[in-house]
């Protein structure tokens, strides 16, 4: 359910619903604040595409589309 | 503190109470109950926090920066004010957890502990922690506080950026915070200065925190959401950031943003390129008086040459390098400041990424076509080690302005009458220089450095305006421990150069003895001799001659006779053999070295076509043939010929095998390719 989070359109919100990502990775995004529940908004795109930066608790953070993939969000 | 005279009246008048007094400060230092003023103290932060002014603004020019003992990660230690003498703040490098599995955070643990102190430090438990949070992403930065907290040393939370929350109008109670924790919370901005001089003060009395958050992520999560809700209760909902988000629009707009980019970009190369060779210039400049006034003062021998060709020429090509990594680095701190440096590295990652590189790649590249020195210092804003060390291995192969000389003869040689192809050629040099360089970068990245990078995390900073200060002040740092770093290498290895290239000293040449003495005779009957040739022209082909004679029996003039059949297959005589051996001190010093040596074969014609006309050793062949040329010019593009780059990327990259595979790599390559286009030349015609 839900989908990952670089799927999410521009300008849109969405709640974290969990991760996909093991080890180190996952703590890196959980120190970024992206536990269940948190709201995310996909802001603006890299002009090549991709990065894309997201709002994660008013803080801008810039992540590849593959790293994104990792998080699943309720639209 | 008291002055000594009135602690000695003290003693006098009642020995008695002076000793109670001292069994009391005893007492509170090993007690628990108000300890004394922290002797070390630590400053813990998330990236982005403003951690660094701040230790800027708390100890000003009074710190040292050296690394932790087995790791590349610097950090800065200084005597902050408010603490008494011999007092230390550490300056820790900024992470997002303590509990993440990257070096930083390790180290961060590990000093903690007490187990990690910088070079030359004790190893001890730190007396304090400064944990530096940020006023506009409060709710995050009360997670690492959390981590903090369980640590269970004394604490002081320091809550920076206050002037541009307010500004967002982002307010929270500090009272709160301090409250719940039991420890000194301060509310200031390292950027205006306010509330500095508080915490100087609050660092006497750091506190153990009475509470801490449970110990999951999410627990910490939870805890740190609640505490910030509280925190925040009563206050407005904060304003969004306008401004960042319609520069954001700008600065990453499809047309705009590469636009911008590129502007940045050509204007931060540009000045790097320009405004460096003044300073490059006037050090040049001194070094040349300094060494005409010394030969005046000196009496000739050979001190007189090892102080003036050896040493003080040694000092200046090191001092040299000084003003480009000042100036890039004062830039690149401004451009971070104002939070572009972000930007850039967002709207370039795409680019760079198919070559297991990342966007933080650009800015070293970049100043690597300046000099690959600050290039490579400046790789130390690639997060990632293994992306950073590949980018470390590439930054020599982008074109240096060290080759522009070699680029113009070589070019000029090859089409004297047409400066369009000329300039073909010069940008075809290069654009391989930099194919070369990121495709060497991929090879590293799949062979020696694999695997999947550390996850792109980059906080794009809100827009500020930069501090002067704190660009000052990173551009002395830098341009000190370039100094400290290789320059005592860089020096050592351009002197013993000099040395290869002056001695021995050999009898100069019959043919030049008999010139100075027909130059001689001349003066004595200043009849004018055959070809009209006045003494001065005599003495001046003597001296040409000499020259040439020296440079050819000089211990690099046999070496490059010995080594010369290594060179033969790409098309190098003797004579280019001793130009490519001399180019490793600096790669233009290939030009003088081959005017020495081709000097006189035909006076009156100009440099170039002197060149173009020289001959090697037999007498018939030209050594600069197209094929030749055009095997040199690829040789200069690829192969790593400066030893003072290898030193710093020693240094960088923190072992002598990355030096020693950059060069094996560079001029492996180099070889090759100009072996190959050397032999298909010379096949074809």
């Amino acid at each position: 359910m839900g989908i990952p989070m670089n799927e999410l359109s521009r300008g849109r919100s969405a709640t974290v619903l969990g991760l996909t990502a093991q080890g180190a990775f996952r703590n890196r995004l959980l120190d970024l604040g992206l536990v269940p529940g948190t709201s995310v908004e996909r802001v603006m795109t890299s002009p090549a595409g991709d990065p894309v930066c997201y709002r994660i608790r008013g803080a801008m953070i810039a992540l590849r589309s593959s790293d994104a993939a990792c998080v699943r969000v309720q639209d | 503190m008291t002055s000594p005279s009135a602690a000695n009246h003290a003693d006098d008048t009642s020995p008695a109470r002076s000793d109670a007094d001292a069994e009391r400060v005893f007492e509170q230092s090993v007690g628990s109950g108000a300890p004394d003023a922290p002797r070390r103290v630590v400053l813990l932060g998330n990236p982005n926090t403003g951690k660094t002014s701040l230790f800027n603004r708390l100890c000003g020019v009074r710190h040292k920066t050296s690394n932790f003992p087995g790791t590349t990660q610097e950090s800065r230690v200084g005597a902050p004010r408010g603490l008494p003498e011999g007092s230390e703040l550490i300056d820790l490098p900024g992470i997002y957890s303590l509990e993440l599995e990257q070096s930083e955070a390790e180290i961060c643990r590990s000093v903690l502990a007490g187990e990690l102190a910088l070079k030359g430090e004790s190893l001890a438990e730190p007396d304090a922690i400064v944990v530096v949070a940020d006023a506009t992403n409060l709710s995050r930065s009360l997670m690492l506080v959390g981590e903090a907290t369980r640590r269970g040393l004394p604490m002081v939370v320091a809550i920076n950026l206050v002037d541009q929350a307010r500004k967002r109008g982002i307010h929270a109670d500090e009272k709160v915070l301090a409250d719940r924790l039991g420890v000194g919370v301060v509310v200031c901005s390292a950027r205006t200065g306010e509330g500095v001089d508080t915490l100087c003060e609050t660092l006497a009395t750091p506190r153990i925190p009475r509470e801490s958050p449970p110990g999951t992520e999410e627990g910490l999560s939870d805890w740190a959401d609640e505490l910030y809700a509280q925190m925040a209760a009563g206050t407005a909902p904060p304003l969004p950031d306008t401004l960042t988000d319609r520069l954001d629009r700008a600065f990453t707009h499809p047309m705009l943003g590469v636009l911008t980019f590129v502007s940045v970009m050509t204007g931060l190369f540009w000045v790097i390129f320009k405004l460096a060779a003044y300073p490059m210039n006037w050090i040049d400049m001194l070094f040349g008086h300094l060494g005409g006034w010394l030969s005046g003062v000196l009496p000739a021998g050979a001190v007189h040459d090892l102080l003036i060709d050896g040493v003080l020429a040694g000092v200046g090509s090191t001092l040299i390098f000084v003003p480009q990594i000042c100036i890039l680095f004062l830039l690149i701190s401004l451009l971070e400041d104002t939070g572009y440096l972000a930007r850039a590295a967002f709207v370039i990652d795409k680019v760079l990424r198919p070559f297991g590189l990342s966007g933080h790649a650009f800015v070293p590249f970049l100043s690597s076509h300046a000099c690959a020195i600050p290039g490579i210092i400046a790789a130390r804003g690639v997060p990632d080690r293994r992306d950073r060390l590949a980018t470390i291995l590439a930054a020599p192969f982008m074109s240096c302005t060290a080759r522009i000389p070699v680029y113009v003869l070589l070019t000029g040689l090859l089409f004297p009458e047409s400066p369009g192809m000329q300039a073909l050629a010069f940008s075809g040099c290069y654009v391989l220089g930099v194919f070369a360089g990121v495709v060497s970068a991929m090879i590293a990245r799949r062979t020696i450095l694999p695997g999947k990078s550390r996850a792109m995390v980059m906080e794009l900073p809100s827009y500020r305006a930069p501090s002067m200060w704190n660009a000052l002040l990173t551009a002395r740092n830098r341009g000190v421990l370039f100094l400290q770093n290789a320059g005592t290498a860089i020096l050592a290895i351009t002197m013993v150069l000099w040395w290869l290239n002056a001695y021995p000293i050999v009898e100069p040449p019959a043919q030049a003895v008999e010139l100075r003495e027909r130059a001689n005779g001349h003066m004595a009957n200043e009849e004018g001799g055959e070809e009209g040739a006045t003494s001065e022209e005599l003495l001046a082909r003597a001296d040409i001659l000499e020259a040439k004679h020296a440079s050819r029996y000089s211990y690099l003039g046999r070496l490059g006779a010995t080594v010369e059949p290594i060179f033969a297959p790409l098309g190098y005589d003797r004579q280019l053999t001793i130009g490519v051996l001399a180019s490793f001190a600096a790669r233009e010093v290939f030009v003088s070295t081959m005017a020495v040596q081709t000097a006189g074969t035909d006076e009156g014609n100009g440099f170039l076509k002197s060149l173009a006309v020289a001959k090697r050793d037999d007498g018939k062949t030209l050594i600069f043939t197209a094929a030749t040329s055009w095997s040199l010019l690829i040789y200069y593009v690829l192969a790593m010929q400066c030893l003072p780059t290898l030193v710093v990327t020693a240094k960088e990259a923190g072992h002598w095998k990355w030096a020693v595979l950059q060069l094996g790599w560079m001029c492996g390559l180099a070889y090759v390719f100009s072996g190959a286009v050397f032999q298909v030349m010379k096949v074809v015609g």
